[in-house]
């Protein structure tokens, strides 16, 4: 599995939010950090398609997957948990998943996957009849990410998995996420969360005002001080 | 009293085929199809030339199964014609009342220039009367009261079990989450006006079967149907089958007890007493 990113400038109407970005993803965990309001969530949309970038290219598994419906980018195994997950609220939990697999490369296998989901996430399976506006914030985010595993995923996106969870949830998310990277399934992580980031990503991304601010590759290069550092200006 | 119940029955069955397919429309697209009632009289009308010795003479059978069919291409010409071009652009939902109103007055003319102005009349899919329970019924009637719940059975189980059905629920309540998992909204959106319309179409035959055929026939349910979808509560679907049944006995006590000119007063004095207590209706939830 390769994502490559090349040189993407993509936004609002008339409000610009990335500037010729370049990433790359290539059978590992990358994870994306920064400021809010930067440009993060604006560059996952653009690559699962449901904004079109005005210039640069998206490949994917030597594909150019550039402008693709979101449709048809999920079909190729390149899917997008979104941020917040309010998912579907009037649906049952079980439906949800269901609806994750909707593509046709994961609909055939959908049981056999929910099998693994609800291995995964225990709390889903006691919950499935239940209506995803009534899961607590954990559960949502269980069941999002859930969804995103029933389409059978080569990488999956995550926009901020962790976002608002109690330092207990967002340990048990992290080992989750772990495990799906276990599995070999490649990865593409938001979160403001850089310990979570750091311990489960090979390479990071700092990215501030649509473009990629500081590259790391090398993991081991890299401190939490230097991060935060970089991050707030100053070491905490 | 026997008979007054069955009225509310059969009306109440009617109006729930007809406003779950606006309520469907209503839920997924946010539009209001101001051409339902015009697609409820295309269905019958249908099934009448089809049927009929007077049209092609194929039999009732025929006639029904082509009508459905014939719906299906309707419902997406009208998606086609008159609510795609206005999807996602500003106040989509009062250009929409008004294309879908227009796109009404001229099939409404073209079905009056065609068949011409005389009353039609389907045959009855089943004829005679029943006795039950000391009232006599028309076996039409019966057939309305029994048919429609199982439509509407089969409808919830097409929204929750099948692929299609569960895609529909998805993209009317997170667009966005709906396309991350690959669904192709369009689809959807012609796949729903596609079942609204063959709703229609049933509701049309059976009452073709009960009433004159003409093309103004659809006019009073569409009126209905609003009336029970705002009852009922907006794009909640449970809430509107309740609401149609509600409407329907309601209008049956009324008119036996208070009088038919009196009964459209009644109803609106309930659904406005009804949204001064709820005013997103019997179960509509707060938007």
């Amino acid at each position: 599995m390769r994502l490559q990113v090349e040189a993407i400038s993509a936004g609002y109407g008339r409000v610009r939010v990335l500037h010729e970005i370049s990433i790359a993803v290539d059978n590992q965990r990358v994870g994306l950090f920064g400021p809010n309001g930067h440009g993060k969530t604006t560059l996952l949309r653009t690559i699962s398609g449901l904004i079109r970038p005005t210039a640069g290219r998206v490949i994917f598994d030597g594909k150019d997957i550039t402008g693709r419906s979101p449709q048809s980018i999920v079909g190729e195994g390149l899917v997008h948990v979104p941020q917040g997950s309010t998912l579907l609220p009037r649906m049952t939990v079980l439906e949800a998943l269901t609806l994750g697999a909707y593509s046709r490369r994961a609909w055939p296998r959908r049981r056999a996957t929910m099998e693994q989901v609800f291995s995964l996430f225990p709390r889903l399976a006691e919950r499935r009849a239940q209506r995803c506006n009534t899961l607590s914030g954990g559960e949502r985010q269980m069941a999002a990410i859930g969804a995103g595993l029933m389409g059978c995923p080569k990488l999956l996106m995550l926009d901020e998995p962790t976002l608002g969870l109690a330092p207990k949830l967002r340990a048990e998310l992290a080992q989750a996420i772990h495990a799906i990277a276990a599995t070999g399934v490649g990865l593409l992580v938001i979160d403001q969360d850089i310990d979570m980031l750091l311990g489960l990503c090979d390479r990071l991304y700092l990215i501030e005002q649509g473009r990629v601010a500081l590259d790391v590759v090398d993991r081991s290069s890299i401190q939490h001080q230097d991060v935060l550092k970089r991050y707030f200006g100053s070491a905490a | 009293m026997g008979a007054i119940i069955v009225s509310g029955l059969v009306s109440g069955a009617l109006y729930a085929l007809v406003a779950a397919g606006l309520s469907l429309i209503w839920g997924s697209l946010g539009v209001f199809n101001f051409a339902h009632g015009v697609l409820l009289m295309t269905g019958a009308y249908a099934a009448w030339w089809l049927s009929s010795p007077d049209g092609l003479g194929l039999g009732l059978g025929i006639g029904i199964v082509g009508a459905l069919a014939f719906m299906v291409v309707l419902g997406f010409v009208v998606y086609l014609l008159l609510v795609r071009p206005w999807i996602g652009k500003a106040n989509a939902e009062l250009a929409v009342i008004m294309t879908t109103i227009a796109g009404s007055i001229f099939l409404q003319n073209l079905i009056l220039e065609i068949f011409g102005g005389r009353y039609k009349t389907i045959d009855q899919v089943v004829t005679g009367t029943v006795a039950i329970g000391g009232t006599t019924i028309q076996a039409q009637n019966l057939l309305v009261i029994i048919l429609a719940p199982v439509l509407l059975i089969a409808m919830w189980l097409f929204l929750t079990r099948n692929r299609t059905g569960l895609a529909i629920r998805a993209v009317a309540q997170n667009q966005d989450a709906a396309q991350l998992f690959g669904i192709g909204v369009e689809r959807i959106y012609i796949a729903t006006f596609a079942v609204s319309a063959v709703l229609a179409g049933v509701a049309g035959i059976l009452l073709g079967g009960l009433f004159n055929i003409s093309p103004d026939m659809g006019t009073d349910p569409l009126l209905r149907a609003f009336v029970v979808v705002v009852f009922g509560g907006l794009g909640s679907l449970p809430g509107t089958i309740l609401g149609a049944y509600a409407i329907g006995m309601i209008e049956a006590f009324s008119s036996y007890y208070i009088g038919i000119y009196w009964t459209p007063v009644v109803l609106f004095v309930v659904l406005i007493g009804v949204l001064v207590v709820r005013p997103t209706g019997l179960m509509g939830r707060p938007t």
